[in-house]
């Protein structure tokens, strides 16, 4: 049976309906539109849905959406501000971070969770903080060197 | 429907397709309207054969050619001026256009263009035709609007698709923006009388091509004869559009139940109402809310008198002087004041003998202070009250140190502070003061409950959803109190918040603070010398009556078997069933724990969800009915007491990771958490959650048998305590019964000659443990090891001893260079 | 169209200029824009049986693929080979079976490398593949068919964590027989490691006889080997 759930999703109220058994993933995808956030597994360890919750990473397929009722969250869609990239953003794009583009949501949001905790992390840091979005495509590499460049310019 | 569906005949309008493609379908549209002395073309088709087209309608009509006196094109294209050449050479008649389209045309076409217009002429016939100047499509583009014939002659500024109208699209206009503003401009202002008749309504047009391209908005539907379709394949077509303005507002069979709510100040105490009322919660129950600000006891008076149906003003005094009505719902239920005092004085207690401003002597700070004194154990009449009346004058008092302390709201409380004076203390924090949000009239609660109990529900919606969304809270403020400044608006939002405890956030009060409110007020009265106004004893379920928000807070499965037991406990806990969701809240801080004893179905409990979720995911767990008790606060929390540190079973594994605390005194402890999955499955794990699942390959199982934890649980029989060794039993099962919840963690600190280390082997990072060990030794000080616990997993079912502890005692420390 | 339009022949017409213009005589011309709107906006004006629309499909056929079998039945199906040198270096724990790759060195030739960022992070990708099919990989069957690793809790791909430190060199030798002397370059990568990683680990635990015939190499499997490898020769 559905249920009328409200939160704030990158700034804006939202309403919407979901069943007990919907997944956080799919609300956002689903009801709320906002289809930046990936499905890549079912069991939880690819981390391409990562989102933030309340300011901390998580994966989204793992959370039931009534359970995040009345709290933010923040999806890759609420990163770039007035038609702007965000530094994280800009900095994927410059170091060639990007390739089929799918693991890139959550590598963003796993990023994003990590630099706003303020102090400019080492490449140790920054390779534990991804450790748990799977990338196919560009061996992490560019990745860890997108992050890094963009921890200078974090606000 | 908006049936831009069928032909349908407009008295005196002649609408000619016309060919411009193989086949007969006509898919632009010239016009002839007959006007009482003369008949008018709009625009001419596209070529030769459409001037004979037209041609042949004007003699359809029954009119000669001669009759032809003006011709209007709408825009320069030449599927509207292509025939003009024709109808030139065979007929006499004037062209109009906009002066901004009319070089081209008159390239195009090789004629003059007579009547050069601007936009805002008119003519004479058929009642009137309103030239509209609608650039976009071109920078000349005009359309026409009959309102007598309820008509609008669009030409290309909107087009139709199908079914579908929308604004000429991107690809074909010079200017699209500008083609999106003349739409607007097109479109009939909501009310006004006359002004409409013709214009499309706004709800009948789409969105702005690009935001997925143009869609349609179907309203309610129109009689017959109003309605016209034209059929399109990919092209342009001129579009009549017809006046709404028989339609009903209301959009098909949702009709809103108009709802009067009075409410007692304007300001941020009506920001829960807008909130419900803008995001849909009060149209949700079918009802549309107006609140009306009135003065503070006429309030009560205007839901008692029937005026309006509900109002925040929560009179006691008009309650207890007999007036039926009842408060249903509070907002808050602790005063704004702080306790501001000079410099010198540090401690409550020190306001013996000194002077203090008041307002009166039996305002309602007065005796909130009053209160607050006795709570701090103070005798009243040490003090020297001295009542100076409106907060401003009692704020300059204090400043000029006339008097040594005062209560004032935070605003005025931190300007003083800035000056030198100190904030003592919140007033919320010793006493109560339940302000009400909703009051509603006996009548009312007797003959309509359903709809009380519904406009509870929608206005604790906008309560709860202001509590719990800082930042949109914060915007509204800033809206009902025009205010610019995000972050002053974020202050008042905190302050707010604070004035609320857990249960006023729900709605109601809890008796101690329900009785105590009454018995304030009743002093009050006496004071004043108003008893005679009190008739009789009053109990409270005379003045309150929270069983609209009780039941909205308390909804039961009504499953079979499941038995939720809350006896002694308070908790907050989220029921999320199979089948629906069950938020039961009684939450009042003091944290007891429920036991939910189960019967037949076993409810399982989430916490982290890491480990349970994904096998939900792959149906190897089928829990039908799951707990989520992830908001409950007070199981979270790491301590240091008396040799022990105390874990809360709802402990993330991040804050094992990251605690001062256990990375001096356990951190073999955060070597397990930090080694458990990735990062973003430390932020929602739990310790306790962790421990209960028992994987066999678990981090934390080793560490807490080398530690030789206890963990304590409690259940319907009480609290209890097992130690780690008995704790695991076989793969993924523990000791805890079913009707058990693990609350707690409690490792004992290691002497200071002690250190640990757990060592995982894993294949790839974030994986389970192909095996790990956890050791922690300790050595006596002549460096003998004296005590050592060594577990590793993956050698069984549950974390195995590999050798027996005591052959390492005694054992010392061996000195490699 | 412009035929049409123009009465030009196409042979005798240039496009230059934002126009199309007869080449003999350039002031007969119809602007580009023109064309572009009629073939997409006012088709009505096309002449009959032209498509609207500006599409057009080309092919080109590389000069050294043949897909005539020689006598020995061989084929040229590509037109360039991109390759590359491989060299790991490795340590192979004996009590755990976990390989730790000290060193990867790579030297490859992708031709004209048009994008070199791109060349790159295709190399880095491949390479990571490769790694995973050497040492983290495996599609598991029950012995009735049913696939084991059927979800990423048991298909390991590799994380960040597993990612060595990678020397990439280049070297370039343009692709005679393609336009832009290119060469593919998302390949290579992939290829080195398998052969790498085994000969590594071969050479590794030579000394205990271990021959490396299967991937990939997880620690359990090296046990095993060693185990075997130990167990022969103790045998003699």
């Amino acid at each position: 049976m559905a249920k009328a759930i409200s939160l704030t999703v990158n700034g804006k109220a939202y309403s919407g309906e979901a069943e007990p058994r919907t997944l956080l993933v799919h609300f956002l995808r689903d009801a709320l539109r906002l289809t930046g956030t990936h499905v890549g597994c079912v069991v939880g360890r690819c981390g391409a849905c990562t989102v933030l919750w309340n300011g901390i990473a998580v994966k989204s397929c793992m959370i039931f959406a009534v359970q995040a009722e009345g709290d933010e969250i923040v999806t890759v869609e609420g990163l770039a501000q007035d038609q702007r990239l965000h530094p994280l953003q800009e900095a994927f794009w410059k170091n060639d971070a990007v390739e089929c583009g799918y693991c890139t949501p959550g590598m963003l949001m796993s990023a994003y969770g990590l630099l706003s905790k303020g102090s400019k992390p080492t490449d140790e840091q920054i390779k534990k903080a991804i450790s748990g979005n799977l990338c196919r495509c560009t061996g992490y590499g560019n990745i860890v060197a997108a992050i890094k460049e963009a921890a200078a310019n974090f606000t | 429907m908006v049936s831009i569906l069928k032909d349908i005949p407009i008295d005196g309008v002649k609408i000619v397709p016309c060919r411009i493609a193989v086949g007969n379908r006509g898919i632009v549209k010239s016009f002839l309207v007959a006007g009482e002395d003369r008949v008018i073309l709009v625009d001419t088709g596209a070529s030769d054969a459409d001037a004979d087209i037209i041609m042949d309608a004007l003699r359809d009509m029954d009119h000669k050619h001669s009759d032809l006196k003006l011709c209007v094109l709408t825009h320069r294209h030449g599927d509207h001026t292509g025939g003009l050449k024709k109808l030139k050479k065979t007929l006499k008649f004037e062209v109009m256009a906009h002066e901004l389209d009319m070089p081209a045309i008159q390239k195009a076409t090789g004629y003059d263009v007579e009547h050069v217009v601007k936009g805002g002429e008119s003519l004479p016939d058929c009642g009137g035709i309103h030239v509209i100047h609608t650039p976009g499509h071109t920078a000349g583009h005009i359309s026409l609007h009959l309102p007598r014939l309820k008509t609008m002659i669009a030409g290309d500024a909107i087009v139709s698709a199908g079914e579908h109208l929308m604004v000429s699209p991107t690809y074909l206009s010079s200017d699209p923006e500008a083609a999106h503003e003349s739409v607007k401009r097109l479109i009939a202002p909501e009310s006004g009388p006359g002004a409409s008749a013709g214009r499309p309504r706004r709800r009948h047009l789409f969105r702005r091509q690009g935001e997925h391209g143009a869609y349609f908005r179907r309203t309610a539907s129109v009689s017959e004869n109003v309605m016209r379709r034209i059929e399109v394949s990919r092209a342009i077509v001129a579009v009549l559009l017809f006046s709404f303005l028989a339609l009903p507002q209301a959009r098909g069979a949702e009709a809103l139940k108009k709802i009067r709510i009075a409410s007692k100040a304007p300001g941020e105490s009506l920001v829960p109402y807008m909130i419900s009322q803008r995001l849909g919660f009060y149209r949700e129950e079918g009802f549309d809310v107006d609140v009306i600000v009135t003065r503070g006891t006429v309030t009560t008076q205007v839901v008692v008198s029937g005026a309006v149906d509900y109002g925040n003003g929560g009179s006691i005094p008009a309650i207890l002087g007999g007036a039926r009505v009842k408060i249903i719902q509070v907002s808050t239920d602790k005063p704004s004041q702080y306790l501001v005092v000079s410099p010198k004085i540090t401690n409550i207690k020190q306001l013996n003998g000194k002077t203090v401003a008041i307002s009166d002597a039996s305002g309602n700070s007065t005796l909130l202070f009053r209160e607050l004194l006795a709570k701090n154990g103070v005798a009243v009449e040490t003090v020297q009250m001295r009542a100076l009346g409106e907060p401003s004058v009692r704020f300059g008092a204090l400043l000029a140190g006339t008097v040594d302390a005062t209560m004032i709201t935070i605003g005025n409380a931190r300007i003083a502070q800035a000056k030198g004076f100190r904030i003592l203390a919140y007033s919320g924090d010793y006493v109560s003061s339940l302000s009400a949000n909703l009051e509603t009239s006996d009548d009312k609660i007797k003959s309509a409950p359903d709809e009380v109990y519904r406009v509870v529900r929608a206005t604790l919606k906008g309560q709860i959803f202001y509590h719990r969304n800082m930042s949109e809270a914060a915007k509204f403020i800033m809206e009902a109190l025009r205010i610019n400044d995000l972050n002053e608006a974020k202050e008042i939002w905190r302050e707010r918040d604070k004035q609320a405890s857990e249960l006023a956030q729900i709605g109601r009060a809890s008796e101690e603070v329900m009785t105590v409110n009454i018995e304030r007020v009743r002093d009050q009265m006496r004071a004043v010398g108003a008893t005679s106004r009190i008739k009789g004893p009053v109990t409270l379920d005379q003045v309150y009556d929270f069983s609209f928000v009780k039941k909205r807070m308390t909804k039961f499965a009504a499953a079979s078997g499941t038995r939720c037991a809350t006896n002694t406990a308070r908790k907050r806990c989220n029921h999320v069933s199979g089948k629906f969701r069950i938020s039961e809240s009684q939450g009042n801080r003091g944290g007891d724990r429920v036991a939910c004893a189960a019967t037949a179905t076993t409810p399982k409990l989430l916490a982290g969800g890491q480990s349970l979720v994904p096998m939900m995911k792959l149906r190897v767990a089928r829990p039908k009915y799951l707990i989520d008790i992830h908001r409950i606060a007070d199981l979270n929390y790491i301590r240091e007491e008396a040799g022990r540190i105390r874990i809360g079973a709802m402990t993330r594994h991040v804050q094992i990771e990251d605690s001062q605390i256990i990375g001096e005194k356990l951190p073999i402890l955060r070597e397990a958490a930090s080694e458990i999955g990735d990062a973003q499955v430390r932020n929602r794990g739990t310790i306790g959650g962790g421990l209960v699942e028992a994987d066999p390959s678990g981090d934390y199982g080793a560490v807490v048998l080398a530690l030789n934890a206890e963990m304590k649980c409690i259940g319907p029989g009480g609290e209890r305590v097992i130690p780690a060794a008995d704790f695991f039993t076989f793969a993924y099962t523990t000791a805890l019964q079913s009707d058990e919840i693990l609350t707690e963690v409690i490792l004992p600190i290691p002497q200071s000659s002690s250190a640990g280390v757990y060592l995982k082997l894993e294949r790839v990072a974030g994986d389970f443990a192909i095996a790990s060990a956890a050791v922690q030794l300790s050595v006596d000080p002549n460096d003998a090891c004296n005590q050592i616990g060594i577990r590793v997993t993956g050698a069984g079912t549950v974390p195995q001893r590999p050798c027996p502890s005591k052959s390492f005692c005694g054992a010392r420390r061996s000195r490699r260079n | 169209m412009p035929r049409a339009q123009l009465g030009v022949v196409p042979e005798k017409l240039e496009i230059g200029d934002g126009k199309v213009f007869a080449k003999e005589s350039k002031e007969q011309s119809i602007a580009l824009m023109e064309i572009v709107r009629t073939a997409y906006g006012a088709i009505h004006l096309l002449p009959e049986n032209m498509e609207p629309g500006l599409e057009v499909t080309g092919y080109f056929i590389n000069p050294n693929i043949d897909y005539t079998p020689d006598d020995k039945g061989r084929m040229n199906t590509f037109s360039s080979y991109p390759y590359a040198a491989v060299i790991a270096v490795v340590d192979v724990d004996v009590e755990t079976g976990m390989i730790t790759i000290v060193r990867y060195c790579t030297v490859h030739d992708c031709g004209n490398m048009i994008n070199p960022q791109i060349v790159d992070t295709q190399q880095q990708g491949s390479i990571m593949q490769g790694i995973g099919a050497a040492l983290y990989e495996e599609l598991r069957y029950g012995e009735d068919g049913q696939l084991l690793s059927s979800t990423f809790m048991d298909y390991r791909l590799p994380s960040v964590e597993e990612v060595p430190e990678l020397e990439l060199e280049h070297i370039i030798t343009p692709n005679p027989f393609t336009p832009l002397g290119a060469k593919g370059a998302g390949e290579t990568g992939m290829l080195g490691p398998p052969p790498a990683l085994c000969n590594a680990v071969e050479d590794a635990l030579s000394p205990l006889g271990v021959k490396i015939r299967e991937t990939p190499l997880t620690p359990d499997r090296i046990l095993d080997l060693i185990e075997k490898a130990q167990a022969k020769s103790a045998h003699g």
